[in-house]
């Protein structure tokens, strides 16, 4: 009953896996940032009840919160191919789809499917901004572009930003579905070592202490963020006690200050 | 100046007020006073275009608007004209007071972060609140709420102010305060136009260099705060005015 597990492979092929890491991160990184973007916009088209558009903006993200994201990959994975050549028919072009490397199938899918479900997101934390500070804002002469960036975007961040953070740690695990595209992130590095070692049990238990400690490291991140973003309101809560004598906890996350 | 030639608007098909005609010269100090719904807030608004009238045309120094029609551009180029004064205060929660004053300043006067400051932080000494200048909204008082929405206001270096119920989302107690930093905003630039809804009476009657009574959509009574105040004409306003001095007594 010798080595019927290997403890030691599970840590010592942890820095072999981590090669792929910058992978993991890169799909998790651009799918998050281009889908928050679009999920703005989508946001805004729903909010605004541009016709046409946000019928065809319901459709989709009831298409993609209604299929799973794995077949959302097989779906991109095979029907680009189709799209180009298509396209190269009909417009006489010469597009190859050697030409796109896997990623970028890997990255649209996961885009779109995070602008889906951002769009919800945003779209609830668009409604509770302040319809004051909104007035205000536009009093003072503001565009509707800066209104947009001044104060809706900032404030309804704050208020998403726990929802966002999930969305972002869901993604950060779902990339492992990548392979089907092959793309060769850190599941599908575990899979190869494994398919060399025959060490299966240990290479997903590898991958199993990545993925939580990115997590973990995450979660601090997210939360630091938030306590950074929310100073406005720790500041408050302060306020019966003596104004001038801040602690050093929030003498340090206030940051812009004016010395007269 | 200010000019309005027939304005008029509804709230689906809420009549509130109906071809109204009105001029302020500029530095005038006009008091908007009248019972509540009369549509006071409503017609500031418009001026401010957070409204949009009907019909009719609105003139500021110059640049003439004729309802309804208007360009997001212009829309914008005519609401720079005026600044408000929010009953709710309205201050940007996430900025501090000096992010607050100074916001306008950069995002729609394109000023740089310091030249901005500069005049933000003359504002707000012009308000009284020089030491809180680091602190957010809800570390404040009502009243120094509504202060840091009166610098604000001010630091657009607009002709015309206005000011809709200033005090009456404040305790009783801190609405002296704001009174006083108004009355200092009128004394210190006797050119700037004010526009002021208020239900305070006797400051009114003290600033205003004239008194608009506003009651179902139409201007009942035009004077001076004494001949509106001590020798009113209509009888709606003589109502009016027993009801508050009866409430003051
Ligand atoms: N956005 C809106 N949509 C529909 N109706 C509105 C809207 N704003 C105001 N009204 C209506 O218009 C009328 C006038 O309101 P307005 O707020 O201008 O009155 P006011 O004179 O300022 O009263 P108060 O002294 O209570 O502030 C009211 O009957 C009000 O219900
Ligand atoms: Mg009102």
């Amino acid at each position: 009953m010798q080595h019927l597990i290997d403890f030691k492979l599970i840590f010592t092929q942890i820095p072999t896996l981590l090669q792929y890491l910058p992978n993991t991160l890169m799909i998790t990184f651009f799918s998050m940032i281009i889908g928050l973007a679009v999920g703005l916009v989508l946001a805004i088209v729903k909010l605004n009840r541009i016709p046409v558009l946000s019928q065809v903006v319901a459709v989709f993200v009831s298409f993609i919160r209604g299929t799973p994201i794995i077949v959302q990959l097989y779906l991109t994975y095979y029907g680009i191919p189709i799209f180009l050549k298509y396209l190269n028919y009909y417009q006489g072009t010469t597009y190859s789809v050697n030409a796109i490397p896997a990623l970028a199938f890997v990255l649209l899918a996961f885009s779109l499917n995070e602008a889906a479900y951002n769009s919800e997101n945003i779209r609830a934390a668009i409604l509770a901004v302040d319809k004051g500070e909104l007035e205000a804002a536009q009093s003072l002469g503001m565009t509707r572009w800066e209104v947009l960036r001044r104060v809706t975007i900032p404030e309804a961040f704050v208020v998403a930003l726990p929802t966002l953070g999930n969305a972002f740690i869901g993604l950060m695990k779902n990339t492992s579905l990548a392979f089907v595209a092959s793309v060769v992130d850190l599941t599908a590095e575990g899979q190869i070592l494994a398919g060399n070692s025959y060490r299966y049990f240990e290479s997903y238990l590898s991958l199993a202490i990545i993925y939580w400690g990115l997590t973990i490291i995450t979660e601090q991140i997210l939360r630091l963020l938030e306590r950074r973003l929310t100073v406005f309101e720790r500041a408050s809560e302060l306020r019966v006690a003596n104004h001038d004598q801040q602690s050093g906890l929030n003498r340090f996350f206030i940051r812009k200050r004016v010395t007269q | 100046m200010i000019e309005l030639k027939g304005l008029t608007k509804s709230f689906n098909r809420q009549l509130i007020f109906k071809d109204l005609n009105l001029r302020i010269e500029s530095g005038e100090v006009i008091g908007l006073i009248g019972p509540s719904g009369a549509g006071k807030s409503t017609l500031l608004r418009c001026l401010n275009l957070l409204e949009t009238p009907d019909s009719g045309s609105l003139t500021i120094d110059g640049l003439t608007y004729h309802a309804p029609k208007i360009s997001n551009r212009q829309k914008i180029q005519f609401r720079r004209q005026s600044s408000m004064v929010f009953q709710q205060f309205n201050l940007f929660r996430q900025k501090n007071i000096l992010g607050n004053v100074s916001e306008g300043l950069v995002t729609v006067k394109g000023l740089s972060r310091s030249e901005a400051q500069k005049v933000a932080v003359e504002q707000i000494q012009r308000v009284r609140l020089a030491d809180h200048i680091n602190k957010y909204p809800g570390q404040l008082s009502g009243g120094q709420k509504q202060r840091v929405g009166i610098a604000r206001a001010l630091s657009m270096g607009t002709n015309v102010l206005l000011l809709d119920e200033p005090t009456s989302a404040l305790d009783t107690e801190l609405v002296g305060d704001v009174l006083d930093t108004i009355k200092d905003v009128i004394r210190q630039d006797t050119n700037q136009t004010v526009i002021i809804i208020s239900h305070e009476l006797s400051f009114i009657k003290e600033v205003a260099s004239r008194v608009l009574f506003f009651d179902q959509g139409q201007i009942l009574e035009d004077g001076s705060p004494s001949d509106v105040f001590d020798h009113p004409q209509n009888d709606r306003v003589k109502q009016f005015l027993q009801r508050y001095q009866a409430r003051a007594i």
